[in-house]
């Protein structure tokens, strides 16, 4: 599988020796460890894992867990949180499906205008944040609200009925293959790739950790913070609109509850990747590991005959333990930059 | 010192006592071999100029600070407090400018706070607290209702609030820190009354204040610091008079590696004019103009009014009224992105943690984050390696340490992080550039690099605004000093680099009004 660049900033210290402690450090080096031990064990105990059949559903899975995860990872990389990727991943899925079963229009033009709701979604919710002084706190209550306001024109819109009548060539983008690996896939690590670009080569993605960094800083620095915020909720919610168009494609209707469930893994992806809970450092690579890690767990236990309803609960415990790691990372940081401190002023 | 009050004191012992105290922290003796005698029922003032070992002090009285040496006795007994609940409950209380209140809650809640704290689950008898608290407001002369919300108050009726607050705590000692430094004339004099009133019923006061006519009102007897030592013995209010008080703030000093006197030509450009400028922080109409290659002092006490004024200069608050004139071009700073931009103003901030530094970016970052928009080539990527070119040019030119400017700014001592920062305001490429408090903090060594480059960056034509709550910094360094009293330029003084003179005009500016009192 072809990644992303393996790390997004150069914001690990570099200067220091290459040691136990770098390897410690570099995230997605330890997650491509935990995926492949997974992975064998699951190849050892079930011999359905290793099939052509499950590794397509697991990429399907981990396509959907990736975009929901990067749309999170953008805003978490500002500083603030984007609680309505769930919210509005279902407008958009109803919106395109809608716009293609009941009025017949065009694929092109249909999933054209699901972007265009997705984004404004996204705009609206910058609008307020920005209104709000762009705090982390505003950005939680700004998008509590506005989920349930989009779930709310998502449920009034359809009466909760799905839209089934889709047309074979957009399902294509859910369940087709290209020389062999899922469209599904190639669509989202394309995506990943420019994500990445943009956080590693562009003025802007270094607004984004900026504001994330030091947000009072970043605006003594001449950042235009109220832009940047709005900016960065576009790119979250389209990612999201792009997420939510796939789903519709992979299931072959668009279903009013899309996106329901997106909230916990949405956080769980980057945190796992190794993204900071308060701003300032992202891994898109980290994020698309964290995802596949995800999309493997929920797989496994369907081969281990677990309840599924128990994924909840293995969700819940994952994210309680990405961000203790968070926590653990920044305390050592902290203590690893004052003694650095001290022995300069000893010395 | 009269002899008369020593007798007195001899007769009971002194409630507060602090004896040959010394704190010195990594690179400056903050207080050395420092005492202070405190009796019942007096209001010692305690003076010195910024720096001169005055907050250090009060830290240590209210167990923020513990002593390297030295002892502290309360009523005779030893004593020490390593940490600040202790002093309160053994009677020694601080008042801070309106920092201890809670806003949102009631007069009789704030004052009562720690018993309604105490106990999570008591219910609090609303009656009973507003009638308890309605002794205290009495006791501070205070003319409000129980019931009102501590936000609604003014700044003077907000510190009498501290004052019943800790009476409330059975304060016998209490520690007023630069008590009507934001508040009204009328309410200054309602609180010295307050404190006079106190002092009767035998409450001690250490009072801590720049304003000299309010020393010579309230104080019977006055400890004067200076450069972490005491000026001399504990004088009697008596004994002294303004002249002499003042020689006995600033002695003397030595005029070490000043820099030179530089003549400003009158027919130099002027960069920057400001007329009658306000905003909603900076209230008070301010006036003054600086040239080209000139270095302006901007000197006052913290809350004077100067910050405030900087952050209208950088785009952050927005002008009320008033005008900006750069180079005789009339302007209005929007933003901060204007400022830098449009009008080549820069702003290295005096927090450099909070504001002025990504401590978790790597350096080059830092450097370049102001002119991310002017390095991008023409599809809109940056490149790191440009970043980095820039980071390494002023690493060499700010002789900033540090084996590679990839380092995490926050791994950094606290001088080379106050360069990174200057070096993200100096890649932007200014014509004028404002240093709030550029070396506060640093070490000697990297302070005289600072003001090197300071000095060099007016040679090279640009001008440059120097905040500093340090005189020495000031009078070795610029060339004219602004003076900053009550939100107002008080004084507009040219340097003449000579510490015995500029610093005692500087004081006279700071102190003020006394000579009206006088005459």
């Amino acid at each position: 599988m072809s990644m992303p660049e393996k790390s997004l900033m150069p914001t690990e210290p570099m200067v220091n020796k290459v040691s136990l402690k770098g390897i410690r450090n570099s995230n997605s080096l330890s997650i491509l460890g935990i995926i492949v031990l997974f992975s064998l064990g699951l190849t050892a105990v079930s011999k359905d894992f290793l099939t052509a059949t499950n590794l397509f559903v697991v990429a399907q899975a981990f396509s959907i867990t990736a975009l929901v995860g990067l749309a999170q990872m953008v805003v978490l990389g500002s500083g603030g949180m984007n609680l309505s990727v769930g919210a509005i991943g279902g407008l958009v899925g109803i919106v395109t499906g809608g716009l293609m079963d009941s009025l017949g229009l065009p694929i092109i033009l249909s999933i054209l205008i699901g972007v265009i709701v997705g984004s404004l979604c996204g705009l609206l919710n910058g609008l307020i944040i920005t209104r709000m002084g762009a705090t982390s706190v505003s950005s939680f209550l700004a998008t509590l609200a506005t989920s349930s306001v989009f779930l709310g024109l998502n449920m009034g819109i359809t009466n909760a009925q799905p839209f089934y009548n889709i047309p074979a060539s957009y399902t294509f983008l859910g369940n087709g293959k290209i020389i062999g690996i899922p469209m599904i896939m190639i669509i989202t690590l394309i995506i990943a790739a420019l994500l990445g670009f943009v956080f590693k080569y562009t003025g802007l993605g270094r607004q984004i950790l900026a504001l994330g960094g030091n947000l009072k800083c970043a605006e003594l620095s001449g950042i235009l913070v109220q832009r940047t915020v709005l900016i960065t909720h576009v790119i979250s919610a389209v990612l999201a609109s792009v997420a939510a168009i796939l789903l519709v494609a992979r299931l072959t209707s668009a279903q009013p509850d899309i996106g329901n469930d997106w909230m916990l893994f949405s956080f769980a992806a980057p945190l796992i990747g190794g993204t900071r809970l308060m701003g300032g450092k992202v891994s898109v690579s980290g994020t698309v590991l964290g995802a596949l890690l995800l999309a493997l767990i929920s797989n496994g236990l369907v081969h281990l005959n677990l309840d599924i309803y128990w994924m909840t609960f293995i969700q819940g415990m994952i994210i309680l333990a990405a961000v203790s790691i968070d926590r653990i990372r920044v305390v050592r940081e902290e203590r690893s930059q004052r003694k650095q401190r001290q022995e300069r002023e000893a010395a | 010192m009269s002899t008369n009050r020593m007798e007195n004191a001899e007769s009971s012992v002194p409630v507060l006592e602090l004896k040959n105290i010394s704190k010195s922290f990594p690179g400056v003796k903050a207080l050395d071999n420092v005492s202070l005698t405190l009796n019942k029922g007096e209001v010692l003032a305690l003076m010195g100029e910024n720096g001169a070992g005055k907050s250090t002090l009060i830290k240590i009285i209210t167990g923020v600070y513990t002593p390297d040496e030295g002892s502290i006795l309360l009523n005779g007994q030893n004593v020490s407090f390593s940490n600040p609940h202790e002093p309160i409950h053994q009677g020694i209380n601080v008042v801070h400018q309106e920092r201890n209140l809670v806003p949102t809650f009631t007069v009789a809640e704030n004052i009562l706070l720690e018993r309604i704290t105490k106990k999570s689950f008591s219910v609090i008898d609303k009656n009973q607290l507003f009638k308890d608290a309605q002794q205290y407001i009495d006791m501070v002369g205070l003319n409000v209702s129980p019931e009102t919300n501590v936000e609604t108050l003014s700044a003077g009726q907000k510190q009498l609030i501290e004052i019943a607050k800790a009476l409330s705590s059975n304060a016998k000692i209490m520690l007023l820190d630069e008590p009507t430094a934001s508040i009204s004339l009328k309410e200054a004099n309602k609180l010295i009354d307050t404190v006079r009133e106190l002092q009767k019923q035998g409450v001690s006061f250490i009072y801590v204040s720049h304003k000299l006519e309010e020393i010579f009102q309230i104080a019977s007897s006055v400890t004067v610091l200076r450069d972490g030592k005491n000026a001399g013995p504990k004088s009697s209010i008596k004994d002294l008079n303004r002249d002499s008080l003042i020689s006995m703030m600033v002695g003397r000093k030595e005029n070490k590696l000043s820099f030179p006197i530089k003549e400003m030509k009158n027919d130099s450009e002027i960069v920057l004019k400001v007329k009658d400028l306000r905003s909603n922080e900076s209230y008070k109409k301010k006036s003054f103009q600086l040239a080209k290659g000139e270095i302006l002092g901007w000197y006052g006490l913290v809350g004077s009014g100067r910050t405030e004024l900087a952050r209208v200069l950088t785009g952050i608050d927005p002008a009320t009224s008033g005008d900006i004139e750069i180079k005789g071009k009339k302007v209005n700073i929007n933003s901060v992105s204007d400022a830098l931009n449009k009008h080549k103003i820069a702003y290295i901030s005096e927090n450099r943690k909070e504001e002025g530094l990504f401590l978790m970016h790597p350096i080059f970052n830092n450097v370049a984050a102001s002119i991310w928009n002017r390095i991008r080539n023409r599809f809109f990527t940056l490149s790191m390696n440009t970043e980095k070119m820039i980071a390494e040019e002023y690493k060499s030119k700010l002789e900033i340490k540090t084996p590679s400017v990839l380092q995490i700014v926050g791994n950094l001592s606290g001088g080379n992080q106050q360069k990174v920062s200057i070096a993200k305001g100096l890649s932007t490429e200014p014509e004028i550039l404002i240093f709030d408090e550029p070396t506060v903090g640093i070490d000697v060594k990297t302070k005289a690099e600072i003001h090197q480059l300071i000095w060099d960056l007016a040679e090279s034509g640009k001008s440059v605004i120097v905040i500093s709550s340090d005189m020495p910094e000031i009078i070795q360094l610029v060339d004219r000093i602004l003076v900053f009293r009550n939100e107002e330029i008080s004084g507009d003084i040219i340097n003449n680099k000579n510490y015995d003179v500029m610093s005692k005009e500087i004081m006279e500016n700071i102190i003020g009004g006394g000579e009206q009192k006088i005459s």
